[in-house]
């Protein structure tokens, strides 16, 4: 009977009078390894079959005839004998001939069966072969990537992914697997290999309930199981492996999908986890959860739960009905179905959806979405837990003891009390979940939300719920209240922090404020330390040279520079200058500093103060801040220097203020206030030395730029200088910019710190660095601008010049 | 087993194909599981007394129980009407026996919300008790309760529910 049973390898082997080529042979011998979900080498796994009768696009009445001529029907299962009859029965029906026993072996030169799987169900079901394979965690992790490509279970592509591993596994063929000519050779056959374990761990488990309940009697005469199975197996076709994520309206659908595997697989195994309290129930959870189609793999899962933050942060919460409702709506299934979802999955009927439910509906949704038919009944992996994990709510513990009960059959048994102690609950659910609802809507935290953005965003494309998940733009709460604390912190250390003077950028400025406070602190330290005091004297030897050579020194020698720590007093001096440019321009830098550091944004110092000096320039902005962060230190500094060295020193801090916001931006906030420390004590030192290298001209737009901070003095000496130094304002553009450019270098090492929240934290810091790379950029473009219209000035200047000359000689 | 499975799925499939199984033909839903609890016609009206679920054992003429549970109406809101000077939560939800006739009996049962359940009971049916009733127009109202629990469902649709249909046809007549 069972034909060429166990090893199946033989070319052109005979089974009941089935004489299979060799081709037909090895490809047979694939798809029923990778249907023998259960190694048994002997039967296939009926949901798999089905899976792959479906794939074969044939229509039902075709596939049953199938199945009645090879036997199945009869036998009940699918030795290999019939299986392999009935995938040459699909070759036949696909090739357009009618159905015959004798066309099997009548009919000469058959193509192979050709069992549709896009290359995304290869994938996914590798996906989630891999993922729903608990023993092989290293796969898993290969397979959560393409959300959409989770789980693709689909037909063909089950089968073909069987037929690899079979292939790997039961004949150690190391040769491709037999694809059919639709397919495109799946990726995973390596994997595959590795995997050893028969298909129906991974992915295969995916297949929803029809083909695993289905399956379950045959194979391992579970009442549980057979009873669920039934009513699934007759429902429908073959168990809908997890396949393209549903493609949901909205948000990025793979990470939906993406989630729901995970979220799937959590559940299964936490159902196996809660059976294995009872060892019966454990065993057929098991065995069901093997070849069970509905289980939730991990990502999905996890997917799931991410979803389910979205509108619900507490994971013991409910979502409402109405938030459930417009959740669903989204994945365009009719209304019909998603009450028939809302029925299976709402367990306790209480008209919310706790975790366990939501991922429920969801995997329902995605089963349904993938085109495999909904259960009559919920299936055991899907329902929620006996013993609520996650300690139980009320309706954990409900959950759990319908869950206990498992038969799929009755109502909840919650549901039972009389009729006017139901109708008194149901209010009383309704209005807990309208708490829930408010709860949910207040509690969505920006850092939730945003916890999710690298989540959903590897979603895949072609499906899963598209839920709007909202990537944060504006600094989280929590950035928020740090950004406050730093602040208030700062603005309490320095009155007359330049915090008030930093107009420009109000979040940098307030990332200074709060950087500054720590950087006086930690002058001394910073000053010893600092990575970029060693850039300094070439900075301050540029920005002299830069002062002294009006005709345009080379705004390139000092642009290129490495990263200084710290624009030059000169910087503030030429932007100063150039008022035009500089008020032109500085707005939008300092729109720019604003959007770069959001972060920052809560503390917002001082906008008029920064607007002075600011307009100045348009680069400074980032400079500027940098300078009222570093105010405060370099007020306690300025009594030391001259009323010049003071003004250059708060352009120095000016300066470094802009780099500890950038440092801010990027890193932690302790570590960015100690780099502005050494920064704005580096600038210190800069702006000493640039006090007595340069002219007072020097020093007071120097001082002018660095006395961003201190709003009143600078601004008159700003435009002082601005009239002077006309030529400069590249080159403290340039060394601004570099500055801000060695500001935010300096910052990065410093980065890693934050103790609590790393993840939140690298986001950020990744979100504050792309930022500061657009303010970069756009100061790059203006100081490239400003460049040119240097080099023009000092084109006509010479030209001047000659002219004069000849007459100075005459 | 091996044997009895696929066919047994076979059969199932079959009945299950249409997934509202519209019972054996007619908008009855049958459920041949409660032996004991049989009702002939179940109707759900809304509170504009317009269907909101009818289901018949199909043999029957279906429009003769549409016209018996349509005529009853008119004794429920009798009853509604003379038991409403007491306070609507005093009131009893079951109406019991609306009125007799020569075939049948029919039941009531209204909800707080003006929901009213009809059921006909075929009167050769003397092992039916009222307790027997008033069980199963509780769990009619259970059933109802969870459709209306369900987010997707509009109060005032026809209701669809794969899980009241089930709940009906084990309540009503199996007829093989």
């Amino acid at each position: 009977m069972r034909g060429g049973g166990s090893s199946g390898a033989e070319p052109g082997c005979k089974m009941e009078g089935l004489t299979l080529s060799e081709a037909e042979q090895r490809y047979y011998c694939d798809l029923f390894s990778y249907c023998d979900t259960e190694s048994t080498k002997k039967v296939a796994s009926n949901g798999r079959v089905l899976e792959l009768f479906r794939a074969a696009q044939l229509p039902n009445d075709v596939v049953m005839q199938i199945m009645e001529l090879c036997g199945a029907t009869r036998l009940g299962y699918f030795g290999r004998s019939q299986f392999y009859i009935a995938l040459k029965l699909v070759a036949v029906a696909q090739s357009g001939l009618p159905l015959r026993v004798e066309s099997l072996n009548t009919v000469k030169d058959l193509p192979l069966p050709r069992f549709v799987v896009s290359k995304n169900e290869q994938e996914s079901r590798h996906t989630a072969l891999y993922s729903s394979d608990a023993d092989n965690p290293a796969s898993y992790s290969g397979v959560i990537p393409p959300p959409p490509g989770r789980i693709q279970v689909k037909k063909g592509s089950v089968s073909h992914d069987a037929v690899q591993q079979r292939t790997s596994t039961d004949q150690q063929e190391s040769t491709s697997p037999v694809v059919s000519p639709q397919q495109s050779p799946p990726t995973s056959p390596h994997t595959w290999r590795k995997h050893n374990r028969h298909p129906s761990g991974g992915n295969n488990e995916r297949p929803l309930a029809g083909p695993g309940p289905f399956w379950a009697p045959f194979s391992e005469a579970q009442p549980g199981s057979s009873t669920s199975s039934d009513p699934i197996w007759s429902g429908h076709s073959p168990p809908p492996h997890q396949e393209n994520w549903v493609s949901f309206a909205d948000t990025p659908p793979t990470s939906a999908l993406l989630a729901m595997h995970p979220a799937s697989v959590q559940d299964q195994t936490t159902v196996r986890t809660v059976a294995s309290a009872t060892t019966t129930n454990e065993i057929r959870r098991q065995s069901s959860s093997y070849d069970d189609p509905w289980k939730i793999t991990d990502e999905q899962r996890q997917y799931y739960v991410n979803q389910f933050k979205t509108i619900q942060p507490d994971l013991n919460g409910f979502i409402p009905g109405s938030a459930a409702k417009e959740f669903f709506t989204k994945s365009k299934l009719p209304i019909l179905e998603l009450s028939h979802i809302w029925e299976l999955s709402d367990f306790d009927k209480d008209g919310a959806l706790t975790l366990d439910e939501f991922c429920a509906a969801f995997h329902l949704v995605v089963a349904r979405k993938n085109g495999y038919d909904l259960p009559e009944k919920l299936p055991e992996s899907l329902m929620p837990k006996l013993i609520d994990l996650e300690d139980s709510t009320e309706v954990g513990e409900q959950t759990g003891e319908v869950g206990y009960s498992s038969s799929p059959a009755e109502a909840p048994p919650s549901k039972s009390p009389s009729m006017p102690s139901l109708n008194q609950t149901w209010p009383e659910l309704n209005q807990s979940s309208e708490q829930w609802e408010t709860f949910s809507e207040r509690s969505s935290s920006s850092q939730t939300l945003t916890q999710f953005d690298s989540n959903i965003a590897p979603a895949d494309p072609d499906t899963a719920i598209v839920h709007p998940v909202p990537i944060r733009m504006t600094p989280s709460k929590i950035h928020m209240q740090e950004m406050e604390l730093k602040r208030t912190g700062s603005d309490h250390a320095n009155p007359t922090s330049p915090l008030l003077v930093k107009p420009p950028d109000l979040s940098e400025e307030n990332k200074m404020g709060s950087s500054v406070k720590f950087t006086a602190g930690n002058t001394v330290n910073g000053y010893s330390s600092s990575d970029s005091y060693a850039s300094d004297p070439e900075q301050i030897g540029s920005t002299v040279t830069r002062q002294r050579s009006h005709s345009g020194t080379s705004p390139d020698n000092t642009a290129p520079p490495p990263p200084p720590p710290r624009p030059h007093p000169s910087h503030s001096r030429s932007s100063s200058l150039d008022m035009n440019r500089s008020f032109s321009v500085t707005p939008g830098q300092q729109q720019a500093g604003v959007v770069a550091y959001p972060p920052a944004v809560p503390p917002r110092p001082q906008p008029s103060q920064g607007a002075g000096p600011h307009v100045h320039r348009p680069v400074d902005a980032e400079g500027l801040i940098a300078h009222t962060s570093t105010s405060p230190q370099q007020i306690p500094e300025q009594p030391n220097f001259a009323d010049f060295s003071q003004f250059e020193a708060f352009a120095v801090s000016g300066v470094n203020k802009e780099e500890d916001d950038e440092i801010e931006t990027h890193s932690e906030v302790l570590q960015v206030e100690k780099a502005a420390d050494s920064a704005s004590s580096l600038r210190v030192a800069k702006a000493d030395g640039r006090v007595e290298d340069k002219a007072p001209a020097n020093v007071p737009t120097s001082a002018g730029k660095g006395t961003t901070p201190l709003a009143p003095p600078p601004k008159p000496i700003r435009r002082r200088l601005k009239s002077e130094d006309e030529l400069r304002p590249e080159a403290e553009e340039h060394t601004q910019k570099t500055g801000v450019i060695a500001a935010v270098l300096a910052s990065q090492p410093s980065i890693p710190r934050s103790v609590g929240k790393d993840k939140k934290a690298i986001q950020a810091s990744i979100r504050r660095n792309k930022e500061t790379n657009t303010v970069l950029a756009r100061l790059n473009s203006e100081l490239q601008q400003q460049l040119k219209d240097v080099l023009e000035e000092r084109i006509s200047l010479e030209v001047q010049l000659e002219q004069l000359r000849p007459f100075s000689h005459l | 087993m091996a044997t009895a499975g696929p066919r047994a799925h076979r059969a199932s499939r079959e009945s299950r194909s249409p997934h509202v199984t519209p019972g054996r033909g007619g908008a009855g839903r049958e459920d041949g599981g409660g032996g004991d609890k049989m009702a002939v016609c179940i109707a759900v009206i809304a509170k504009e007394n317009y269907p909101l679920y009818i289901r018949s054992v199909p043999t029957e003429n279906e429009l003769k129980f549409h016209y018996t549970v349509h005529t009853s109406l008119d004794v429920v809101d009798e009853k509604i009407s003379a038991m409403g000077k007491a306070l609507v939560d005093q009131r009893e939800l079951y109406l019991g026996l609306l009125y007799p006739t020569e075939d049948y009996k029919v039941y009531g049962y209204v909800t707080n919300s003006k929901v009213k359940f009809v059921m006909v009971v075929d009167s050769s049916n003397t092992a039916l008790r009222d307790n027997e009733i008033r069980s199963m127009f509780r769990k009619l109202h259970n059933s109802y309760t969870d459709i209306m629990c369900n987010p997707f469902y509009n109060p005032g649709d026809r209701i669809h529910s794969r899980s009241f249909d089930n709940m009906v046809n084990s309540m009503m007549m199996q007829v093989c």
